[in-house]
This record gives C-alpha cells, structure tokens and sequence, in this order.
C-alpha cells in the first residue's frame, strides 16, 4: 500500500499510521474513530513530556520568584551562608581561624563631597562585611563605647572573644587617657588576615588609599583611610593568644611586661607621631581628598615615611637626656635603653626613630612614670607638642 | 530492536513515525533531558529554601 499522503510506499496492511509522513492510514483512520485509542496514545511518554515541560516551566518561574523575593526580604544577608561556609572552609584549611574583615578594600567612581560622606562611606565599608560576624552584645558594646567616646568612624573586633575584646579596649582606653588629644586621626581599628600570618601581631597604616584612587582630583574627592589593623592570626586564635608572647618574639625585643595586646599601644605610639606630623600642618586628619588639600597629605605621607620630624623628636630627646644627665649617648645606645626593636635599623643601618618613638610610648603606656628615662624625654616632648 | 517511546510497540530502523500511535519517532536524550532538568529544579528550590532559613540563623 502508499501513504495517502506522501505517496510512500510499503505501508503495511496493520499500520495506524504512514511511518514517513506520520498521516493516518485508511485502517488508522477507524482507528482515530475509536475515543479509546486517541486516549491510550496520550496516555504515552510522548504525550507526558509535554506536560512535563509545562511542570519544568511553573517550577522555574517559582524558582526565580522566590528567589527575588527572599533577595527583596533578605538583601545581602541571603548570602551569608555561603560567606559563612567559605569562613569555615579557610578557617578548616588554614588550621586556624582567619577573619572576614578586609581592610584593603578599594572603590572607584564614587561621588564624596565631603568629609562626613567620607566618613559614613568608610562605616558603610565594613558594616556590609560584618553581617556574618559572632555578634556577642558585650563586644558589640565595647566597640560602640570606642567609637563614640574617641571618635573613631569603626571599630571592628568581628569574631574576637569578649575577654579578649575586653582587653584591647583597656589599651586603647589607656593610650586615649595617657594621651587625650590625638583624637579624630584614626578611621578605624579592624580585625583582618594579614598577608602572612605573622607578619605582624597589630600593624599602623597612616594612609591607605581606599576611594577613587586612580581617578583624577579634578574629577573626584578621595578618602584615605588610617588605621590600626590587628591580626586575626593571633587575636582569634585563643591558644595563640594565651602564650607568653616571648614565644613568638625574642626576649627584650619589645620594652619589658609587653603582651599580645600592649603591641597596640606601640602601633599607637606610631599614631601619635603622625598625630603630631599632622599638628605641623594644622590638620587632624587626611581621610578627605580634595583638589585643594591633595599635595599637601602627600607632602605628609612623604614627610612621615621619611622620619622626618621622628628624627628630630629623637635628636632633641637626645640632647635633652645628654644634657640633663651630663653624659653622651649615642642615638644606638639611647635606643637600645628602651628596647631591642626600638634600636633596629633601616637599610642604611641609621637607627628608625619611628620605631624608638614607639616603644618609648610602649614604655610609657606599661609603666607610666616607672618607664626608662630615655623614654621620659621622648614623651615629654611629644605632650609638650600635643599640648598637655 | 527500537521501540516506540510513546506506545513501546517496534519500530523499524529508518521510520520516521510510529506506525502503530503516529508519534515522531525521536531518541530517548531529550526525554531524559527534561526530567533531570526537573530534578535539579526541585533541587534548586530546596536549596534556596535552604538558604532563606540558614541565612536567619548565621545573622541572627
Ligand atoms: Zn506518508
Ligand atoms: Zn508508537
């Protein structure tokens, strides 16, 4: 028999339908007649799969509704548990635990007319990263009580535990009590991962550009940050923490009675020093950056690298001791008075007045009027500068 | 030897059509296709339930 339709040939005498053409055969087409039939070819896969797709379809619209729903209810806290996963993940690879805070963050093109966006902008910067962190309310407290009572824009002890927590904010305390105007320099104080995980135990950063970097002047206001940075390696890791620190450092590196947590009051005492840089130029701080004040906190960052006026802080100590005391010592032997750090010199082989500066301030923060007399003449010159 | 996906009666190597229900004769990939698809779109949505909820008791 031929297909009625296509004409092809073969068409066997039991078939329902032309296997080229797929038309009825003239027994297909009794066949159809029969509403029985019609159903059980229905009743097929074939048949199925195209109500399949349609359950594929609904099932993805769902997919795509819900998801922007719980987006619109949840905003970014959607995804905390994937931030959380990868926290987990680091923190099982690395073998200890690393913190979620990035401090290096940069952002461009962003419209900042003054410094009070400045400011928020920074806030902005690592509220949107903490929403995963351990929000112990005690903790969250400390950080609150520093921000507002020293005016720092953020503090950041994300994950840190509420002892330890407790005992960074008797550092900083001390250092704002010891030293109470050297307030509204500091953006933040943050816990982050440093690039090694010793490469330092808390670490000053006097300008991290953090907004519009590559953009020019005349176009965009920038924002620097500066901040003291404090290493999750050790601040969030409790058995590190609880070994003297001596384990980690040499003896007499640091002044004597030094712990984990005093390393911050001599990142502070760098703070300090660029504090009294920045009186120089009568500024309190270079978060805003404006055509108008761009070159001058260059001229600064330029100034502070070089120990520029640290060295003449320290020649003039010097010469304070030297004369009181009716002695000569060398800048080497002053250093060394104060501790093995304060005496380490830079590539040249001059010995760093920044860092002598520090630890006598180090000093001074540990045993008050107790510290060494080198250091004595170190800080009292920095309060007559700050105005004490 | 083939059989029809529809009706499963045979089905000979260069027919294009069942000769017994009239379907297009077709592999068995797509078939396949649509019901993993099916599968990972219920596993999706369980997945984004999932996250909803986890994402209430990692922020608190
Ligand atoms: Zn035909
Ligand atoms: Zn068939």
């Amino acid at each position: 028999m031929k297909c009625l339709s296509c004409g092809a040939e073969d068409i066997e005498k039991d078939d329902n339908f032309c296997y080229n053409c797929g038309h009825w055969t003239t027994k297909g087409y009794s066949f159809l007649k029969d509403e029985k039939n019609i159903n059980t070819i229905k009743k097929g896969a074939i048949f199925k799969q195209n109500t399949r797709i349609g359950f594929l379809l609904v099932l993805l619209s769902i997919g795509i509704i819900s998801f922007i729903s719980m987006l619109a209810i949840r905003g970014n806290n959607l995804f905390a548990p994937f931030t959380y996963l990868k926290k987990q993940f680091t923190n099982y690879v690395y073998g200890y635990n690393t913190s979620i805070i990035k401090t290096d963050n940069k952002y461009s093109n962003v419209e900042i007319s003054d410094y009070n966006e400045a400011i928020e902008f920074i806030k902005k910067d690592f509220q949107e990263q903490s929403y995963i962190c351990n929000k112990d309310a005690d903790v969250s407290l400390i950080e609150t009580n520093l921000q507002n009572n020293y005016s720092i824009p953020n503090v950041s002890f994300c994950d840190i535990t509420k002892i330890e927590a407790e005992k960074i904010k008797n550092v900083v305390t001390k250092m704002y009590d010891l030293f109470p105007n050297i307030k509204d320099g500091l953006t933040n104080i943050t816990i982050t991962n440093a690039n090694t995980k010793e490469e330092y135990i808390a670490r000053f950063q006097p300008m991290y550009q953090f907004v519009n970097i590559n953009e020019n002047i005349k176009d965009y206001n920038k924002i620097n940050k500066t901040q003291i940075l404090l290493n999750s390696y050790y601040f969030l890791n409790e058995e590190k923490l609880n070994r003297p620190l001596t384990d980690i450092i040499k003896d007499n590196w640091y002044v004597k009675d030094a712990t984990f947590e005093s390393t911050i009051a001599h990142e502070m005492g760098h703070y300090i020093s660029f504090v009294l840089l920045l009186k120089e130029y009568n500024l309190n701080n270079i978060t805003f950056v404006t055509k108008d004040n761009y070159k001058i906190f260059d001229n600064i960052i330029e100034e502070y690298e070089n120990n520029v006026l640290s060295n003449k802080l320290l020649d003039d100590s010097i010469n304070n001791y030297n004369k009181k005391y009716n002695i000569y010592t060398s800048k080497e032997e002053f250093a060394k008075t104060i501790s093995d750090y304060a005496a380490i010199k830079d590539k040249k082989g001059n010995i760093n007045a920044e860092e002598v500066i520090a630890e006598a301030i180090h000093d001074y923060f540990l045993h008050g009027n107790n510290m060494q007399k080198s250091s004595h003449e170190i800080v009292s010159i920095i309060k007559d500068k700050l105005g004490m | 030897m083939k059989t029809c996906l529809n009706c499963n009666s045979a089905v000979r190597d260069n027919d294009k059509y069942c000769r017994n229900c009239g379907c297009k004769i077709q592999s068995n990939s797509k078939y396949i296709l649509i019901n993993v698809l099916i599968i990972f779109s219920i596993i999706e949505l369980i997945g984004l339930l999932a996250l909803f909820l986890a994402s209430y008791m990692i922020t608190k």
